[in-house]
């Protein structure tokens, strides 16, 4: 075998392997990715995984099931958990948001090269290369279409995409946000309550339950410290980074603002035009 | 229904057992390269070159690799800490983890008897067998370090005045010996200056009593 063709094969069933461990391939990522959740839901959502059988293997991947079925901390379905994520934003790098530069203040778009040297490299087109984070997207999204909810949900993140990024700070103090903003926007346009506005919300933007994880290093300035945190929601989009300025000066210490940056906005956007509601 | 439920669950459960193990060292030669320099946090560019040259000599493959896994191509080759190669090989780790779990194993084995009908392999362990495999395959050295490595091993902890007498090999040899298995960590060197034989080497001492 030639060195090329030897590279090009391991390349690709290394490529094949990862991308079979991705949630909207393999159910037993997908739980990983999706707790925790109540037992009655993944008995009713996951049948296959909730017998005996299946309890006893998820088990010892670190899935406890009580009446919330959670990952267990440094187990491997918690390794597989971050594992998803990195590998929706490896795949799907070439126009992700990709970081915050402290010299200017400022998030960047950074262009990874990832795809287009994997191309290169296997000698296939760009679109030939799987991609786990729009699979997933559109799988989500094909859940909502066939519900009641569907037509909002599409527009919600179709209005959401229109940002590049989104300022919210505490409105008592400092008056209305762009977030505040967008939430009456999308209030009023798409005839919803703010409770629904709400769930929307943590279902692709936020979940506060699911925590944050640190995404980049991020650096300090003068009475000024800034952290970018990857915010986690109920089906894992992996929209939104979450930009953060803290001052402090001799006495004082305190949040100053917060800016919610879009990521994988190209790839959303495409997997959205398949659907039309 | 209960069997529909379970013959999926089987399938899924296959599916992702197969995707670990094609992803382990052992048995792709990309995330081999990868751990080998994760596992050593740096490598010389030097013994990278002669050990993988066709992705470390040819520039066109260097620089996308550079680019996809986050490599740096210095004097010596590491991982970026930001970069997917670095949080791979990090992912490894907990792969092996899992497979040398003997309970998982046996459970897995039992569900999935007809495709794994031997077991399902412990990946730790055939990436040691691997890794003694390539120190054997080395034309110049190999044989030798192998000797030098069962000496190790038999005695526990030995210094390189040691080697050189129970072994009869010259000071200069046995250091290139005793390099590849630092680099393969196949051995520890202490900060007396003894080696002794690493933690996976200890653990699987029947892989070397085979040999």
């Amino acid at each position: 075998m030639s060195k090329e063709s030897k590279i090009k094969k391991h390349l690709i069933n290394l490529l094949n392997a990862l991308t079979n461990l991705s949630p909207s391939r393999n159910l037993i990522s997908q739980l990983s990715l999706q707790l925790p959740k109540k037992l009655t839901t993944i008995e009713h959502s996951y049948p296959e995984l909730a017998t005996q059988t299946a309890k006893k293997i998820l088990e010892i991947l670190g899935i406890k099931f009580k009446d919330i079925v959670e990952r267990k901390e440094g187990s491997f379905s918690e390794a597989l958990y971050q594992y998803i994520h990195k590998t929706f934003d490896w795949l799907d790098d070439e126009l992700i948001c990709k970081g915050w530069d402290p010299s200017i203040k400022d998030y960047v778009i950074k262009k990874l090269e990832v795809r287009s040297e994997l191309a290169k490299l296997l000698n296939v087109d760009l679109r030939a290369l799987p991609n786990p984070y729009a699979e997933w997207a559109s799988l989500v999204l094909r859940k909502f279409s066939s519900e009641p909810m569907g037509k909002k949900v599409i527009n919600f993140l179709k209005m959401l995409l229109k940002h590049d990024s989104i300022r919210f700070y505490d409105s008592e103090r400092m008056g209305v946000s762009e977030w505040d903003e967008f939430k009456n926007e999308v209030i009023r346009r798409l005839k919803i309550n703010p409770a629904e506005f709400e769930e929307l919300s943590r279902k692709f933007v936020n979940n506060p339950l699911l925590g944050k994880e640190e995404l980049y290093y991020t650096g300090s300035r003068r009475y000024m410290v800034s952290q970018a945190f990857l915010l986690h929601s109920d089906y894992h989009l992996d929209l939104i980074y979450e930009v953060t300025h803290y001052y402090y000066y001799i006495s004082r210490y305190g949040k100053e603002s917060s800016t919610f940056v879009l990521r994988h906005k190209e790839t959303l956007k495409k997997v959205l035009e398949e659907f039309k509601l | 229904m209960a069997e529909e439920q379970i013959g999926e669950f089987k399938n899924q459960l296959s599916n992702l057992i197969y995707a670990l193990i094609a992803i382990s060292p052992s048995r792709n030669y990309i995330t081999q390269f990868l751990y080998l320099i994760k596992m050593n946090g740096s490598i010389d560019y030097r013994v990278l070159e002669d050990a993988y040259p066709d992705i470390v000599k040819d520039e066109y493959v260097r620089e996308a690799f550079a680019k996809i896994f986050g490599i740096s191509f210095a004097d010596k080759v590491s991982l970026n800490t930001n970069g997917y190669g670095y949080f791979l090989t990090n992912f490894i780790d907990e792969i092996f983890k899992l497979f040398e779990d003997a309970e998982f194993r046996a459970k897995v084995s039992s569900i999935l008897k007809d495709e794994f009908p031997e077991g399902v392999p412990n990946m730790a362990r055939e990436w040691l067998e691997v890794r003694i495999e390539g120190l054997q395959s080395e034309p110049n050295y190999g044989e030798n370090s192998l000797k030098v490595l069962k000496e190790i091993v038999k005695i526990g902890r030995l210094k390189i005045e040691d080697l050189e007498k129970r072994l009869g090999l010259s000071r200069g040899y046995l250091l290139q010996c005793l390099e590849l298995l630092e680099l393969y960590k196949l051995v520890e060197k202490d900060y007396d200056g003894s080696y002794r034989p690493s933690e996976q080497v200890k653990k699987y001492r029947e892989v070397l009593e085979r040999l």
